[in-house]
This record gives C-alpha cells, sequence and structure tokens, in this order.
C-alpha cells in the first residue's frame, strides 16, 4: 500500500457518478489526484464508511488540516484515510 | 453539463429535497436542488449526504463552491470546492507556525490577513517559490474570520482563502510544509528536546520547553539557511518543493529517557542520541530523514551531528567513487541527526553544515569537517589522506561516476597546516572556505555565501535526487 500526504487542495463530489475525486498535495499545483468510489458488491457499512472518509476529507480542506490517504501501489483509489495529530 | 460557483447564501431542507442558494450575495444566487428518493442506491445515498454535507462546510467556511448541473436545470450531478491558486497549511494560531504555499512566488511577497475592519501585512521570515513560513502569527491578527492572501509591492497578488484565526494553544506537531504527494517524501524534522543526558549521567529537563519563541525563531533561521543562503545544494531546481519539513513543541514532556535526545560531551559539545529521534518522532507520526534537534543547553553549545544510517535492505542507487562501487541507498534505518543550539550565532551556516552531515550515510559515504586533520572513522567523500604532512597535495581528488575531481592544492585563503596530511576538493567558489570548513574565516565575514566542494555538490545532488525520486 501507498500513503499519500498532504493538504486537500481541492474535493469534488458527485452523487451522479457516486463517486468523489481529492487532490492532495503541498501546493495548489503539486497534488496527486485520488479518488473514493464504492464498487459493485460494496456492503451497506463498507458504503457508508466511504461516505464517511468523504466527509472527512471535506473536513480537512476547510481546515487546512493535513491528511494521509491510503491506496494501492498502482492504484488511485482510496481505501482508508489518517488524520494525524498536530 | 453547465457548473455555477458561487458562495453559499443558503441551505434549506424540506421534504427529502436540499434546496441550495449559490451566488454573490442573496439577491443574486440561484437555487439548485439534490432529491433524497426511494429509488436512490445505498450508494447514491451516501455520496448525496456528502456532497451535502461538502456545501454544509463550505456554507461555514466561507468558500465558494461549484455546481455541476445540466444546462437549464437545476439539479445537483456533482459538487466542488478548493481550487485556490494558494494554500493555507494548518490552523491559524497566534504564536504558532504559519506558512502559505503556492507557486512562483516573488521573493519580495508578504501575507495579507484582511477583515472588514482590518488589512494586515505581515511580512514572512522565509520565502520560497513554493512557500511563505511567518515563524510567529502576529497577535494583532483579529481572532475569527480573516481573508488570505500573498502580494507584493509591484502589484502581483493571489486569491484570497477564508481561514480562522485562533488565540491558541500552539500545535505540538507542526506541519511546515507537507512535501511531495507520495509515500514517504524525503523529511527534514525539526523537533524541540525534552531531556537532556548530562556529562554526569543525569537527566535533566531542556530549558527550551519554556523558550517556545526562540524554538520559533530558530527553526525559522535554519530553513533560510539550508534554502536561501548561496550553497544551492538543497534548492537547486526548486525541487525542496519536494521535501517535508515539520516541527514538534511538546512542552509537556518529561526529562525521562526516551525524551532526552541529546547528551553532553565535556568540555561543550552536545551530540544528539541517533537511536532516540526516531522513535521519539515516531510518538507524533513523524518519520524523518534527518532531525535538527534543537536545545537549549547554555553550557553545551557546540553542535554534534550523526550522519544517516541507511537501510542496506532497501533498494538503492549505485555510484562509483575511484573504482568501487557504492549506493545511494533510498531510505534510513537511522535517521541522521544534528544538536543544534537555540541561540547560536546567527551570522553562520551551522543548520546547513550540521545538516549535510546528516544527510549522508555513515557506511555508504560520509561528508566531515574539513576544520580538522584527523578523521577516524568509516568512508568519507570529502576528505583524502597524503602518506606524509610534507607530500604535495595530488592533483586529482578523486573519480566520481567517472569524472575527476582536481584536488584543492591551497585550501583556498585558509592553506593547509604544515602538520596537517589531510587535502580536500577543489571549491566551487575559490574565493571562501567550503561549508564543510572553517566557514568563520571567510575574507568578508559573510559565511552565507560559501558553497561546497565540486565533488561533495554532485555527491550530495545524486544523493537527494536518489532519496526524492525514491
Amino acid at each position: 500500500m501507498t500513503e499519500t500526504t498532504g493538504i486537500v487542495q481541492r474535493l469534488n463530489v458527485s452523487p451522479g457518478w457516486a463517486a468523489a475525486c481529492v487532490w492532495i498535495g503541498p501546493t495548489p499545483v503539486n497534488t496527486e489526484l485520488l479518488f473514493i468510489q464504492p464498487q459493485a458488491g460494496d456492503s451497506a457499512a463498507s458504503v457508508a464508511f466511504q461516505g464517511n472518509m468523504v466527509d472527512a476529507l471535506s473536513a480537512a480542506l476547510v481546515s487546512r488540516r493535513e491528511v494521509v490517504a491510503v491506496h494501492g501501489d498502482t492504484s488511485a483509489r482510496v481505501t482508508s484515510l489518517r488524520i494525524d495529530p498536530a | 453539463m453547465a457548473t455555477t460557483i458561487g458562495l453559499v447564501q443558503g441551505i434549506i431542507w424540506v421534504d427529502c429535497v436540499v434546496t441550495v442558494a449559490i451566488g454573490a450575495t442573496p439577491s443574486t444566487a440561484v437555487s439548485f436542488v439534490m432529491r433524497f428518493t426511494a429509488q436512490d442506491s445505498d450508494v447514491r445515498r451516501a455520496f448525496k449526504r456528502a456532497a451535502i454535507n461538502l456545501i454544509v462546510r463550505a456554507q461555514a467556511a466561507g468558500y465558494p463552491v461549484e455546481i455541476t448541473h445540466a444546462v437549464a436545470a437545476t439539479d445537483i450531478i456533482g459538487v466542488s470546492i478548493g481550487g485556490f491558486d494558494i494554500s493555507p497549511v494548518g490552523l491559524a494560531i497566534h504564536g504558532d507556525f504559519y506558512s502559505v504555499t503556492g507557486s512562483g512566488i516573488p521573493a519580495d511577497a508578504a501575507v495579507v490577513f484582511e477583515t472588514p475592519a482590518l488589512v494586515l501585512t505581515v511580512t514572512p521570515d522565509f520565502v520560497r517559490p513554493h512557500w511563505v513560513l511567518i515563524k510567529e502569527l502576529p497577535a494583532e491578527i483579529p481572532v475569527g474570520r480573516n481573508a488570505v492572501r500573498l502580494e507584493t509591492p509591484g502589484g502581483w497578488q493571489t486569491q484570497s482563502v477564508p481561514i480562522d484565526v485562533s488565540a491558541g494553544p500552539a500545535t505540538v506537531v507542526r506541519v511546515l510544509y507537507s512535501g511531495a504527494p507520495k509515500n514517504r517524501p524525503y523529511c527534514i524534522g525539526l523537533p524541540a528536546n525534552g531531556g537532556i543526558l548530562t556529562v554526569g549521567s543525569q537527566l535533566i529537563p531542556d530549558p527550551l520547553l519554556t523558550d517556545r519563541p526562540g524554538f520559533h525563531d530558530v527553526v525559522a533561521y535554519c530553513l533560510r539557511n539550508l534554502l536561501a543562503v548561496a550553497e544551492d545544494c538543497l534548492r537547486q531546481n526548486d525541487w525542496d518543493g519536494e521535501m517535508r519539513f515539520v516541527t514538534v513543541f511538546d512542552r509537556t514532556l518529561p526529562a525521562d529517557d526516551p525524551n532526552s535526545l541529546v547528551e553532553e560531551l565535556a568540555p561543550n559539545v552536545m551530540r544528539t542520541r541517533r537511536y532516540h529521534v526516531a522513535p521519539f518522532l515516531a510518538g507524533y507520526a513523524v518519520t524523518v530523514d534527518v532531525a535538527l534537534v534543537v536545545h537549549g543547553s547554555t553550557t553545551h553549545t557546540r553542535p554534534w551531528t550523526w550522519a544517516g544510517i541507511e537501510d542496506q535492505a532497501q533498494v538503492g542507487t549505485p555510484y562509483s567513487y575511484d573504482g568501487t562501487v557504492l549506493q545511494h541507498l533510498h531510505y534510513p534505518q537511522t535517521p541522521g541527526s544534528a544538536a543544534l543550539y537555540v541561540d547560536m550565532d546567527r551570522r553562520g551556516i551551522l543548520p546547513l553544515h550540521e545538516c549535510l552531515h546528516g544527510m549522508a550515510d555513515l557506511n555508504n559515504g560520509r561528508i566531515v569537517d574539513l576544520y580538522v586533520d584527523p578523521t577516524p572513522g568509516t568512508f568519507m567523500i570529502n576528505k583524502k589522506f597524503r602518506g606524509q604532512a610534507s607530500d604535495p597535495v595530488p592533483a586529482l581528488f578523486a573519480n566520481y561516476n567517472g569524472t575527476n575531481e582536481a584536488a584543492d592544492p591551497a585550501r583556498d585563503g585558509l592553506t593547509y597546516p604544515a602538520t596537517w596530511s589531510s587535502y580536500h576538493c577543489t571549491l566551487l567558489d575559490a574565493t571562501r572556505p567550503n561549508v564543510m570548513d572553517d566557514f568563520w574565516r571567510t575574507f568578508d565575514g559573510d559565511p552565507h555565501r560559501c558553497r561546497l566542494d565540486t565533488l561533495t555538490y554532485r555527491w550530495l545532488t545524486d544523493h537527494l535526487r536518489a532519496k526524492l525520486t525514491r
């Protein structure tokens, strides 16, 4: 797994596509684009969990808090999220 | 598809429909709706909730939102926030560090805090093209909602970002600059030390923990030293924009063994307890490649730095030195660490000098002091020895990756003492002492203009590149 750390520079939530895109990085022009998107067969609990991660990213963006997004080494799909102590 | 951008003027929840008013003012706002229906899947419902939550957050923070909707329709398809051209980093707290990042930031940029009643311009303590730092956020900035922007006297200006300023308390862990958005960006940590192991084997509290302003001042000085003096090895090609910088200041630390990161050496040297540094920082979820440990001892102020011990089990980038193949290893097993006195002489380049010691590798190439002759220990890249002190300095210093680097026959204007057998590589600026030499003896009294030698510069460039691209 890979951890991408940084400030949430931009967040897009699309109910129509049931996905969220998040740009994480130190500056607005130096970001990694990751996404959260439930997959077919995900349980209701998993879907709620992923929606909650989107909520956490929303909070982190407006408070300028750094996040650590965990995803596969060759995947941009966020599977877990961490907000470390400040 | 169309987009509408504006402030959130109002949100109404009625009969499973959320109506959002978007616009510059309440009177000009346009309404959009999000309908929760029985046909919604769990997934769609979750993301509708998340989208509304994002709008609520944006309203509270004063951020504009971008609503995606069909042309001539009001149903919300997507919501975006963010996308400013600057990025405030972390909470805005009086007396704490405050960073703002961006791109193409001019050297004369100032940070402007604006409320309806007041415009306050703060000159940052450190400026790079991608980052400005205020060492202590002034208490004159009103508590509560402000808009922050960068601007220059010449008219360059960024967008304004709403922030909420608080009176305190200052944070324990402060990310000054988060570094490349990737796994384990190269990280320089600046922790405040908790306790000191004395020469008498006692653990005593570090007085630094009662001097937070001093800590902030020396951190700003360290950053200017690393990234804004004549020696550009750490900032070439603006690659410091890929490095991570984090401080830790925990005034509650007891002076116990795990928190005591430095130890006294007679008569006046302070050395890091190198194996304590990484576990200490791990307690704050901080992982570093090099730690500049700040302490407040007034009796042991001379710094000592340990080179890093790189992880041989991890991947590396090979290099050759006089035909021997070695490695720029990518990850540290034990980070390099320096003990820096909080009130060190600000005219020098000690933070840079010590940091370069710490960035090197104990087993694959040390960068050592050039102002002393005997230097025992493992392989060093920047110093060699003649058979006899009376032997002439060879013309060739070393071959690095197939390219010969000349020796410095005169050691700049410092000259080699007659009893010395050591000699050095030729300098990038032959008019001043090497950064790793006795830089205080530079002829014009300005050590900030000293440079490295050609080989150390090339080696450090490759060493850092290997780590920055790991």
